[in-house]
């Protein structure tokens, strides 16, 4: 039997969507018409806090495929050990369905840009990656499913199309397939190719899932936005995809302008429709598969070809210089022309990739940074964000890390603006503790059921989610008119500090100032001390000169979950 | 009692902790110290996202700066060159006691 006709993916059906937090709470109000939702992994590989109870609850309602953006199953070197060790992690947690990430890589190392960019189809690039995937199968302990990613440029030194590439790389490292059949038709428009010798060409029997999005026109390209309806050419595509691979899971992706989930609803029922009628009356293949080639073609004559990494890292530094200049023309002349293109096309296909990688940043930014970004509004915002987004590309996979030296960045910037500094600072606590480790609070029931009063003893009490900064500007109510859109005040600044609390309140991240004494106490419980032991220095002193004082301090301690639980044995 | 001296820092500790467990520091007004008031950062700032898999065109950027929020102008930043500091010693609006 032809390996194309071999069924190795597990059969499943139906239609699902991609899960986006607008839609969390109808979701979490009632059953939805969908078969099952897919999760982006990375946007659950934290450590705790609202993102993972969100998750645990629809998930005890739906089933659930994880989809990846990190993995960067194409990047020079190893695949992250740690990153797929958080990921089998995540798997264990949600029993998914399957778990996909794509066929491309997203920085060279170590940093990781975080685009999907394409490979050059070259044998060094398939065995490359064939080694890679069977190792993260072999970590994973379950057949990964990878996706085509959309593209705007391909590489001179291919010596195989795309569908040949994927097709090979999938039956010799045996994983499975996530046909995106969007993005076919997107690098079908931008390279020239005809979406249905794309299909044809792929091993039917591995395809677990397919994907359906809408994207843009823009000038001689389209752009894989996802922010649009799914267009009927790539419906068109999507019915003989059924023809081609029979009953496969299919689902729509949108991740801009997303409408109402009504909405998408009546939208997946296109794909229903398609899928039923295709199932009920099959038409006949205009022609058969394509036979699968299994080796790879001759070498064509490229001895001097750049090896994988020095292709990637030859983009890479594109990517972080200017648009124009050496840079540009280095990476230009990896990038295969069109036949009867002009000259630019190069350089418009690169620059696609240039600006991406700065709009994601800059949108990464604008919501870790939401504050400040309202503060400075989005022109310099935009701006500053740009630039920081050049000068510090991301080290982290996790891009609800990435930013970590942006309020020094901006400090440095601002000299002047010391608010500033302080508000981007408050926003990354917030933001960092929002999905930081789980960890009980001591609450008032707890402690009072403790007659020895053992936490009273217990040195480092206070709760792991707790940051204490020294503020020199009215930095709270900057960040309280922004948020409710009253009118900013006036930034104010004084010579004294003010001690600044950020901690989060089972789900919530909080914040709230302390007065001088109660902060000089808490200095002491944030150097390790008990709470005994910080007495032993301050009672009896002008900032403790009676129990009621700390009596209320506790009081409110315990209200708002400053102080660390142990867990019940 | 609160009169009586306090023999120990553990004795403090415990009168502090009784004074705080005590029924009425159950009651809902209980006055909240003499410190800022906890403010909840809500989920408008973070629905959470941040990772997705779509492609960015030019014409798209402009839309998706401050998402979510209904302005996007500024509020009140103004750039000050490093020597001219903002007012000092004023008035600090955070603190409520």
């Amino acid at each position: 039997m032809n390996q194309a006709c071999t069924q190795i993916a597990a059969l499943h059906t139906g239609h699902g969507l991609g899960l986006r937090p607008p839609h969390y709470k109808d979701f979490l109000a009632a059953r939805q018409p969908v078969d099952w939702l897919e999760i982006i992994t990375d946007n659950f590989l934290v450590e705790g806090g609202k993102p993972l109870v969100v998750l645990d609850a629809l998930r005890r309602d739906y089933p659930m495929a994880m989809h990846g953006v990190a993995m960067s199953i194409g990047a020079p070197g190893s695949v992250d050990l740690d990153y797929l060790l958080r990921v089998k992690a995540l798997a264990e947690r949600i029993d998914p369905l399957w778990v996909s990430d794509h066929l491309c890589w997203i920085g060279p190392g170590p940093q990781q840009l975080h685009d999907l960019y394409p490979l050059p189809y070259t044998e060094e690039a398939a065995r490359h990656v064939i080694t890679q995937i069977r190792r993260a199968q072999d970590v994973l302990q379950r057949r990964l499913v990878l996706e085509n990613v959309s593209s705007y440029l391909d590489f001179k030194q291919s010596t195989a199309s795309e569908w040949e590439f994927l097709a090979h790389v999938a039956v010799e490292a045996d994983c499975l397939l996530l046909v995106d059949v969007n993005n076919v038709y997107v690098s079908g428009v931008n390279h020239g190719f005809d979406p249905m010798h794309y299909l044809r060409a792929l091993p039917a029997g591995r395809v677990q899932q397919i994907h359906l999005a809408g994207h843009c026109q823009q000038g001689a390209y389209i752009i894989d936005t996802h922010d649009h309806p799914v267009a009927p050419a790539v419906w068109d595509l999507y019915r003989q995809a059924c023809q081609l691979f029979g009953p496969v899971a299919a689902m729509i992706e949108r991740d801009a302008n997303i409408p109402e989930l009504p909405i998408l609803i009546d939208e997946l029922a296109i794909a229903r429709d398609i899928a039923r009628a295709c199932a009920t009356a099959p038409e006949p293949l205009a022609t058969v598969p394509a036979p699968l080639r299994t080796t790879w073609p001759a070498p064509q004559g490229r001895p001097d070809s750049p090896r994988l990494a020095q292709t990637q890292q030859t983009l890479r530094d594109y990517i972080l210089a200017p648009g124009d200049g050496d840079a540009r023309d280095a990476a230009a002349a990896l990038v295969r022309v069109r036949d009867g293109a002009d000259g630019a096309d190069s350089s418009r296909r690169l620059g696609i990739y240039h600006h991406a990688y700065r709009a994601r940043l800059v949108d990464v930014l604008a919501d870790t940074f939401a504050k400040t970004c309202l503060f400075m509004g989005s022109d310099t915002f935009d701006d500053d964000a740009r630039e920081y987004a050049v000068t510090h590309p991301p080290m982290v996979r996790s891009l609800n890390r990435y930013g970590a030296d942006f309020p020094d960045y901006l400090a440095r910037r601002y000299p002047g603006n010391p608010e500033l500094l302080e508000l981007a600072r408050l926003d990354w606590d917030l933001r960092t503790c929002f999905d930081g480790p789980d960890a009980p609070a001591l609450d008032a029931q707890r402690a009072a059921s403790d007659p020895q009063r053992g936490w009273l003893d217990r040195s480092e009490p206070l709760h792991g989610s707790l940051r204490l900064r020294q503020v020199h500007t009215n930095v709270v109510s900057l960040w309280q008119a922004i948020d409710s859109d009253a009118e900013v005040p006036e930034p104010v600044r004084r010579d004294s500090a003010t001690s600044l609390l950020v901690w989060r309140k089972q789900l919530q991240p909080h914040f709230q100032t302390l007065d001088p004494d109660q902060a000089r106490f808490v200095q002491h419980l944030q150097a390790g001390a008990s709470i005994n032991t910080a007495c032993a220095e301050l009672a009896g002193s002008a900032t403790l000169p009676d129990p009621a004082r700390l009596g209320n301090w506790l009081r409110d301690w315990l209200q708002e979950g400053l102080l660390r639980d142990e867990l019940s044995s | 009692m609160l009169s009586t001296p306090v023999k120990s820092s553990s004795a403090f500790a415990l009168t502090a902790a009784l004074l705080a467990l005590s029924s009425a520091a159950f009651a809902a007004d209980m006055p909240n110290g003499s410190t800022g008031k906890a403010i909840a950062a809500n989920d408008k700032v973070h629905c959470y996202n941040v990772h997705d898999c779509k492609g960015n065109s030019d014409c798209k950027t402009a839309d998706h700066s401050c998402k979510g929020q209904n302005s996007c102008k500024g509020h009140g930043f103004k750039a000050m060159p490093a020597a001219q500091c903002l007012k000092s010693n004023g008035v600090i609006g955070d603190i409520t006691g």
